[in-house]
């Protein structure tokens, strides 16, 4: 009787202290979710980056050798490059925009597409676009891009086991 | 069941320091970096206007486009941040799991 007793209390402690242990564990899992700061790096919007990078770097080099070679550039001339890049701007704007805790990203993209816009609309209002300023600002594109495309690399830095040091260098477009 | 909580800590807050440590100076690379950018493209700005082939209306406008220029590549250093964070936070979180688990699992 006597160790009939023993054996059922100690079966009995024996459940009570699983019973805490997987109460522990439920309670780890359930609350303790890992900490989200950033989205996943995306390789396709790095790519939609580089591409957009690339489409604004050739307009622009197209319209410095024009303007190199005439007087003036007018904006007629440079219109469907214009539009044609201005909605490749506008997906690679909506795609960093759609992704959740991606505001740092969405607000490179809103940048590179309003200096875009008004680039274009001094071009088409004064029909012309001076040569030293066109220099400007494809140098300003490129550092506009190459933070565009850093910000994403950077996120890499959030995964666990990953050598973002390696990774993020040479990110220029 | 018995959990060494301080011997815990310990491990999980130096889990969380090493991703720290290893990733933080590249905010300071980068932040240097931008930083010639930026007086490199104001300088450029300046002789333009100096040279006269941009106007005062067109100078202030640069000026103005260099600093939200300057804003946005300030954002890839908030990612940086935030990424850093995210990883030091996970880590941190993950030496805590595996301790009590293998705890648990003695237990069990």
């Amino acid at each position: 009787m006597n160790i009939a007793h023993r054996a059922a209390e100690a079966t009995r402690r024996r459940a009570w202290r699983q019973g805490v242990a997987w109460l522990l564990v439920a309670w780890l899992v359930a609350g303790c979710s890992a900490v989200r700061l950033v989205p996943d790096y995306d390789a396709d919007a790095a790519r939609g980056i580089t591409d957009t990078a690339a489409a604004v770097f050739a307009v622009y080099d197209r319209m410095i050798e024009m303007r190199a070679a005439n007087p003036r550039l007018p904006y007629a001339e440079m219109r469907d490059d214009w539009g044609r890049v201005e909605t490749q701007i506008r997906v690679m704007a909506l795609r960093e925009q759609a992704r959740p805790l991606n505001s740092d990203s969405t607000a490179v993209a809103a940048t590179i597409l309003g200096f875009w816009q008004k680039y274009r609309e001094a071009h088409a209002r004064s029909s012309d676009y001076g040569l030293r300023l066109m220099v400007i600002h494809r140098d300003r594109f490129q550092r506009l891009f190459t933070a565009a495309l850093k910000a994403e690399q950077a996120k890499k830095l959030a995964a666990p086991d990953t050598d973002p040091a390696a990774e993020t260098e040479g990110a220029s477009p | 069941m018995k959990i060494d909580w301080p011997v815990l800590f310990r491990d999980a807050l130096g889990a969380a320091r090493s991703a720290v440590e290893k990733n933080a100076p590249q905010i300071e690379d980068f932040l240097r970096e931008i930083g010639r950018a930026h007086e490199d493209a104001i300088r450029s700005i300046g002789d333009a206007y100096a040279d006269g082939d941009i106007d005062a209306e067109t100078f202030a406008s640069e000026l103005d486009d260099e600093a939200a220029t300057l804003a946005a590549e300030l954002r890839v250093a908030a990612v940086m941040s935030k990424a850093i964070a995210q990883r030091a936070a996970n880590a941190f979180r993950d030496t805590v799991l595996a301790g009590v688990n293998a705890a648990v699992a003695a237990v069990l």
